[in-house]
């Protein structure tokens, strides 16, 4: 045997059992009807739960869920009919995905309180839940949230025929007008930090862009984006104590754009939620 | 023997009755498995379905078998070519009966073959037009005699005849069933046989008349291009200068024998296929990333089968001992193994030049670049809106597909130059079946059994568990193996090519880290290949284990002392 070749063979062939040792350990869980697939990480109170856009699997907030995993217990999932979880009942609106959730997250023995955090479509999803379960939440972090008014006003701006699809009850991007609606019916709890992180960038279009490309991101900065700042706006003041941030570092993909920020703001209102739980907890007898 | 056709009759058995015991027993085999297989197993679609499959397979295996044994034809060294055999004609027998023989032998074996598995094994399956089939694949046969005798003196373009041929046949088989939506009487079956079998007998005679012509002399000497080829290297300027070592000398002689053809190879391609065909499809933006994913692939494609041939101790000869003009020089084995695998770093240099010297052309001048947009816009943004990891990832990516070409250029050095052709040809085989057979069966598996798509289904990471694993203890394997393999090895030489190895090993690793980008490779894969969502984290290991796998080690090690006993004897 070559000596410097076995080392180096004692070396690797450890490295290649870690290597095949090393990997994340998912979890089935009954949420009432559906087996959701859930990732599970760190420990503390409040859980940290994180809720995806149209279609996104859990793996869409993996430059997250570890970061923040590292200070809180952290929760993300396939919602019904999403990556690797089985369908759900139809139609698939925020009242279904909401009770789904809750009852995943009991029978996980995640107890409450919980931080949700939404990108996209994800957003109206935790306000619905938090109009459900207000007892349960602890705070709430909107990424670039899907606002109902801008869906509205977009619609009005660039009419389609309606017959030009037929209605999917199985599909969530079909039920969000009712996920929408039902969102609009839930209120806020009071005195639960809200942040609303609006997406405004990038500032600067990259160079490699085709023309075609460019003139698309060019008119929604121009248009679209004022739009949606402006609706975010409107829906953050008239939450009490509601923060809105906006950046102009990331568009609509924040959680992959700039996570860091995310992080931040997680960190934050999971601070937050601490200092107020301890507000309100009873003051120790004196002795 | 009575008579020269029983003679002949004779001979063509002789020659092939292993190839002929092999279709019989693959007729019995799938005869005996077809009546074991419990009825339980037809009764459902997919079980149909899967059965159809594998009875396909055989019967194609085996049918080739048929064209194969009556291949009829041998190396005529006087001409060049591989034609209809020359010594037959000094028998006494008519030119038509030496053509007719072997056509009427082909056809007759091909239609008892089809007949045999059409009666033993699809009698269950209501078999669609069989009588259509047995008249196409007969006449094929006469078409592929024809044509093997025919051009013999054009290899290549008879190769491709005979695919576009066959490629027509499949066309043909399809048209009596538009007979059924036309009320045109020319695609019914009994007019296509009809005129199919007046343009077999066309063939037959176009093959009677150009082997009489070879009888008598005629025929195409040499092959045209081949001359003009040769008139052009005669044109070009020859090297005057003499070699400033053995080392030297050896090493231009293996680049002329053997480490300019995959350059050659790759340039003719780029010219001749991948340029128009990029113009012609200017306009999409999906053919884009099709012809720069084939454009990318092709040198590491070429090189599998043009590594084959390199690890040979000469490129171009059947024999796999050393030439005694090679084995004489003044130069070491170990040199020699050497220098292969430096023409093969040149070799690879050279293709890949070619192919960076495509993309610098086509994509700034006349790709549509929009969807290659699309996913430099998934990594600008997973790099911070940076553009130089892409930089880095191109270049990489190139690095690591140099790389790979490479490897297949002399990871068979030790089977190649250790002389043993049994070796040789049971790596040919399973360099080509085993991936091939993989390939298939797991794509049969996937399509078509429930069961295995619903266990990938219910979670894929199950599956890239296994592919961990698998590819953890190849790295275990190899870096034991070539820890072995290198210890008569100089260790100046062994550190030389450790140091190769880590800077390749190193460049790879980092390819696949960028790649991977924290995650977003993941979804990448979800989003273009339509993937299921995989643990990133074991997407990410396995890269590495895979990169740890890339640059061969253990094999290089062995060549130099399997090359000795090749020179030694």
């Amino acid at each position: 045997m070559n000596r410097l070749l076995t080392a180096l063979a004692t070396v690797l062939s450890g490295v290649a059992i870690f290597l095949a040792t090393r990997g994340q350990t998912f979890s089935r869980v009954d949420a009432g009807g559906p087996t959701l697939r859930i990732l599970m990480a760190g420990r503390g109170n409040p859980t940290v739960v994180f809720e995806g856009g149209s279609g996104s699997p859990l793996e869409a907030w993996v430059r997250i869920q570890p970061a923040v995993s590292k200070f809180a217990r952290t929760i993300s999932y396939d919602r019904a009919g999403n990556g690797l979880s089985k369908k759900g009942p139809a139609p698939r609106d925020g009242r279904h995905v909401a009770t789904e959730l809750h009852t995943a997250l009991h029978n996980a023995h995640a107890s409450p309180p919980y931080v949700l955090v939404g990108h996209s479509l994800g957003g109206p999803y935790i306000r619905v839940f938090a109009g459900m379960f207000p007892d349960e939440v602890a705070g709430i972090v909107l990424v670039d949230p899907t606002q109902e008014e801008l869906i509205a006003w977009a619609k009005a701006r660039d009419p389609k025929p309606s017959d030009e699809q037929k209605f999917r009850p199985y599909d969530e991007v079909d039920c969000a007008p009712a996920t929408f609606a039902q969102a609009r019916k839930n209120p806020i709890p009071a005195n639960v930090p809200v942040v609303l992180i609006s997406g405004m960038g990038p500032r600067v279009i990259p160079g490699f862009l085709t023309k075609e490309l460019r003139e698309e991101v060019e008119k929604d900065q121009k248009i679209f984006y004022p739009a949606k700042l402006k609706f975010h706006k409107e829906w953050v003041e008239k939450i009490d104590g509601g923060q809105l941030i906006i950046t102009k570092n990331s568009g609509h993909g924040i959680p992959f754009e700039e996570p860091e920020l995310v992080i931040k703001t997680i960190r934050d209102v999971v601070v937050r939620a601490r200092l107020s739980r301890l507000k309100s907890a009873p003051a120790p007898k004196a002795f | 023997m009575r008579s020269p056709v029983t003679a002949l009759s004779w001979e063509i058995w002789q020659r092939n009755r292993k190839a002929v015991w092999l279709i019989i027993e693959i007729l019995l085999f799938g005869w005996l498995f077809n009546l074991v297989l419990p009825e339980s197993f037809r009764a459902t679609a997919a079980g149909r379905e899967r059965l159809l499959v594998v009875n396909g397979l055989l019967t194609g295996g085996s049918l080739l078998l048929v064209f194969g044994v009556f291949n009829y034809t041998e190396f005529n060294p006087q001409k060049e070519w591989t034609g209809f055999p020359y010594r037959l004609f000094a028998l006494p027998v008519a030119t038509w009966l030496l053509v007719a023989l072997p056509v009427s032998l082909g056809v007759a074996a091909v239609e008892l073959a089809y007949l045999a598995w059409v009666k033993l094994v699809f009698a269950h399956d209501n078999l669609a037009r069989p009588g259509w089939i047995a008249v196409l694949i007969g006449a094929y046969m006469v078409f592929y005699q024809t044509i093997l005798w025919t051009l013999a003196g054009f290899q290549t373009l008879r190769v491709i005849v005979l695919g576009l041929l066959g490629t027509s046949f499949v066309g043909v088989a399809f048209l009596p069933l538009f007979a059924e939506y036309t009320s045109s009487p020319w695609l019914s079956e009994s007019v296509l046989s009809m005129l199919l079998a007046g343009l077999t007998l066309i063939a037959f005679l176009a093959a009677w008349i150009s082997v009489g012509r070879q009888r008598c002399g005629g025929g195409r000497r040499r092959n045209r291009f081949k001359a003009l080829i040769e008139r052009i290297a005669d044109a070009l300027p020859r090297r005057k200068k003499g070699f400033r070592s053995p080392a030297a000398a050896q090493f231009w002689f293996e680049w002329r024998r053997s480490g300019l053809l995959l350059p050659l190879c790759i340039g003719a391609l780029l010219v001749v296929v991948i340029g128009p065909l990029s113009w012609h499809m200017r306009d999409d933006p999906a053919g884009t990333l099709w012809i720069l994913g084939w454009v990318l692939a092709m040198p590491v494609i070429l090189a599998a089968p043009v590594g084959k041939g390199f690890s040979k101790p000469d490129f171009w000869s059947r024999d796999l001992s050393l030439p005694a003009f090679v084995a004489i020089r003044p130069l070491a084995t170990g040199e020699m193994v050497a220098i292969k695998m430096k023409v093969a770093a040149l070799s690879t240099a050279a293709s890949w030049l070619l192919v960076l010297a495509l993309l610098a052309v086509w994509l700034p001048l006349w790709a549509n670049l929009n969807a290659l947009s699309m996913i430099r816009i998934g990594f600008w943004m997973a790099y911070g809106h940076s553009v130089y990891p892409q930089y880095a990832i191109a270049a990489l990516f190139i690095i690591a597909g140099a790389f790979l070409t490479w490897k297949f250029l002399v990871g068979g050095l030790w089977i190649g130059l250790s002389g043993n052709r049994k070796l040789f040809i049971a790596s040919a085989v399973a360099y080509c079946f085993v991936p091939l057979l993989g390939l298939i069966g797991l794509t049969i598996l996937l399509n078509h059994d429930e069961a295995v798509r619903g266990w990938v289904r219910e979670d894929p990471n199950r599956l890239l568990a296994y592919f961990e694993w698998l590819a953890a203890f190849a790295v275990i394997a190899k870096f034991w193996m070539a820890a072995r393999s290198w210890r008569h090895i100089a260790a100046q030489r062994v550190r030389k090519y450790l140091l190769v190895w880590l800077g390749g090993t190193l460049c790879l690793m980092t390819l696949a880290i960028l790649l991977w980008a924290d995650g977003l490779l993941d979804l990448l894969l979800m989003a273009v290949l339509d993937f299921l969502p995989l643990d990133p984290y074991r997407l990410r290991n396995l890269l590495i284990l895979v990169a740890l796998l890339v640059i061969p080690f253990a094999r290089p090690g062995l060549a130099p002392a399997f090359f000795a006993k090749n020179r030694h004897g």
